[in-house]
């Protein structure tokens, strides 16, 4: 039996999470001289949100286009709330980190014109110039072909099913991580002079039903980074987007509901509707209707279905079946050459009896990226020494909505200089020693789960009823009395219900109760700082909608809220004006994108 | 919910705890319009039996890590809606970690460790 083992590994730079950020750390920190370890709670080269996206990565290549350009379009879309200095870094460095994904893919990875340039497209609402790179609408899984190709060819080793429970630290420095290895249900101490958070946001604390990601983005490290020691940023600003609801064709990526946004021929002759057949997206942004930024059709959609006028599955209809056939027809299977998706999405909903073209779409809100994070430098460095941040776990570089198209590049372009920061970090430090009495207390912990016997609450039904109050209370639109409420209940389920908790599954290997029970303490750590960032937060601003305090309020709110562990354990809150470069926050109200009164 | 049901029979085995064989075990699911297979097993294991062992992440075809047989055949199950009295098991030519579970794998390079060592604690 594996149970009492505990394996102990040494390496110099540990990734956690082996997705867009994750890759590109791991390859980079290799190419930096550090041995590196992957390690993913999921399958590796297939968890996380990058193998999910669908279509655009956006980058400033074209001829009219410059990394300025894409630089004021991020911080405008960002309602000025990002962080200057990275979405510099991040809009200078997209070209190049492209263009090397390009190579790692045999030059295949993106799709090229006649010239044997980038094919570029339009990307959703909110850019100013064409600075889509795609690869029809698998850009995601081939950008993770691509990286798992050069993994291979680095021999870079990683392991998978590896549910990291700490991170290790020793006086302000990291020293390693602590896991559960679930596929065998072994304990694991890495020990590593850096380690690089690559585990993805934490959209999947609300119910997996209100969440386009994938299962491994639970939140649990953003807890765990917070325990360690790290400042949190932006944690109030999630990203809803409207997708598709009804369970019929949830099964096909989400990218099929705002596909039609971008086309103009299918927004003239479509409608966006109530379940009263109203019209209703230019009542809240009459410039754009139809194309609007997400946050607001995401508002409009909820408020919508919170006045009463919403669908049997909380949203509203996207309605195709006014669309003439052969518009219909030229613009789902002549997209891009006909190649790959928008055709497939038709004839997945054919396979599953739903005819898009004669049915309404039933469409709601869900989380699907969160801007929240780690605080990071311009080494991507947090607050902690060689704890570094990479992806969607790294706050700050979206600010309050992020534009269509801007998350692949984020996660592959700054998780590019984390592997290469803490690679050379990695080659300053000594390293620390991960303490024995540490490492044994941790491995009690996790395994006092499955030794413990009674009866008690499953950490399953709690992780649900914890999902639920994200969505009831911390979701698309807040106020101070639900976020309170919400707030002594996480509290409450942290010092009472957890406690209680016992697992009626015992099995050692791949058992979900136990990781949950493992990782559900974290989640509501992490529960905590959005509710406590939201509540901070008395304005309405971008995708954080209080309708206690429903103005955007310039004079008081351009400054990012910071959350952190005090000395004595308790949550401490600060505000910091936002860091600027070249914007000024105020020049640029006019231009942002705004909801109607 | 319409009250109507669906069987579904999945493999259950536990080699870790010395189970050389499996069995398929039986569960009935409420129906709703549109369940898909992964539907029905992650209804089976927040609702009736957490021990269920099955392996998924993203839901939309993307991952392709929720394969199994599905009456015999591989299939991601995300994408085939339920009928009534299917039948799933594991990918055959992996190892079985547990259910539903294989191993995709680990790729370890000792030499490049100055420490990757079990140790019993």
């Amino acid at each position: 039996m594996t149970s009492n083992k505990h394996r102990q590994i040494e390496t110099d730079v540990v990734v956690i999470g082996s997705g867009g950020a994750g890759g590109e750390a791991a390859i980079h920190a290799r190419k930096g001289g550090a041995r590196v370890l992957i390690v993913d709670r999921g399958t590796f080269g297939r968890s996380g949100g990058t193998i999910t996206a669908g279509h655009t990565c956006t980058a400033a290549v074209g001829d009219d286009d410059s990394p300025e350009l894409h630089f004021r379009d991020t911080v405008i879309g960002g309602y000025s709330m990002a962080d200057q200095r990275l979405v510099e870094i991040y809009a200078n460095e997209a070209p190049p980190t492209l263009y090397e994904l390009d190579e790692w893919g045999r030059g295949q990875t993106f799709r090229k014109d006649e010239n044997g340039e980038f094919n570029l497209v339009w990307p959703p609402g909110g850019h100013s110039r064409k600075r889509s790179v795609h690869y029809g609408f698998m850009t995601g899984p081939r950008i993770m072909w691509a990286l798992r190709r050069e993994i291979q060819r680095l021999d870079i080793p990683w392991m998978e099913n590896i549910l990291v429970t700490s991170i290790l630290t020793h006086e302000g420095r990291v020293s390693g991580i602590a896991a559960l290895d679930w596929k065998a249900g072994a304990f694991i101490t890495v020990k590593a002079k850096a380690v690089v958070l690559a585990a993805g946001g934490y959209a999947m604390l609300w119910p997996f039903r209100y969440s386009t990601n994938t299962v491994e983005t639970a939140g649990d490290v953003h807890g765990m980074a917070y325990e360690a020691g790290a400042e949190m940023v932006d944690m109030e600003f999630i990203q809803f987007v409207p997708t598709q609801a009804d369970p019929r064709i949830t099964h096909i990526n989400p990218t099929l509901t705002n596909f039609p946004g971008w086309r103009p021929k299918l927004r003239e002759h479509g409608k966006f509707t109530n379940s009263k057949g109203e019209g209703f997206l230019a009542a809240y942004d009459d410039v754009r209707a139809w194309n609007t930024t997400r946050d607001i059709r995401s508002y409009a959609i909820y408020n919508e279905v919170r006045q009463g006028r919403g669908t049997t599955h909380g949203g509203c209809y996207m309605d195709l079946t006014t669309v003439p056939p052969d518009v219909m027809k030229h613009e789902f299977t002549q997209f891009q050459g006909g190649k790959s998706v928008p055709r497939s999405y038709m004839v997945r909903c054919e396979r599953v009896g739903f005819d898009i073209s004669k049915e309404p779409m039933e469409v709601a809100p869900k989380a699907h990226f969160t801007g929240g994070g780690v605080r990071t430098d311009t080494r991507m460095m947090s607050t902690v020494q060689g704890l570094f941040a990479a992806g969607e776990i790294q706050g700050g570089v979206h600010g309050a909505n992020r534009l269509g198209g801007n998350a692949l590049t984020h996660v592959v372009a700054l998780g590019r200089i984390a592997g290469q920061e803490a690679a050379l970090y990695a080659g300053r430090s000594e390293g620390t020693a991960v303490s024995d009495k540490i490492s044994f207390a941790e491995q009690s912990k996790i395994f006092g789960w499955i030794n413990q016997d009674g009866k008690g609450e499953s950490p399953i039904r709690l992780r649900i009823e914890m999902q639920e109050k994200m969505w009831d209370q911390v979701g698309i639109i807040r106020n101070e009395e639900n976020l309170k409420s919400a707030i002594s209940w996480f509290k409450e389920a942290k010092a009472d219900k957890l406690p209680r908790l016992r697992l009626s599954a015992k099995p050692k290997t791949f058992n979900l109760e136990w990781a949950t029970a493992v990782t559900l303490p974290r989640q509501l750590d992490t529960c905590l700082l959005v509710a406590q960032a939201a509540l901070e937060r008395r304005e309405s601003r971008g995708n954080h909608h209080r309708d206690d305090c429903m103005a955007m309020d310039n004079d008081n709110w351009l400054k990012n809220i910071y959350l952190h562990k005090d000395s004595n354990g308790a949550m401490a809150t600060h505000t910091e004006p936002v860091h600027v470069t070249t914007i000024d926050p105020r020049e640029v109200i006019d231009e942002r994108p705004h909801i109607n009164d | 919910m319409s009250g109507r049901t669906l069987t579904i029979k999945a493999h259950r085995q536990d080699p870790d705890a010395g189970e050389t064989d499996g069995h398929l075990e039986e569960y009935t699911i409420p129906y709703w319009n549109g369940i898909k297979v992964l539907d029905a097993l992650r209804y089976i294991q927040e609702e009736i039996d957490h021990s269920l062992a099955v392996r998924w992440s993203c839901r939309i075809e993307d991952c392709r890590t929720c394969q199994m047989l599905v009456n015999g055949k591989a299939m991601l199950s995300c994408q085939i809606p339920l009928e009534d009295g299917m039948r799933v098991e594991p990918l055959p030519r992996f190892r079985l970690i547990r259910d539903l579970v294989v191993d995709f794998g680990e790729k370890m390079d000792t030499s490049e460790y100055s420490k990757n060592e079990f140790t019993d604690s």
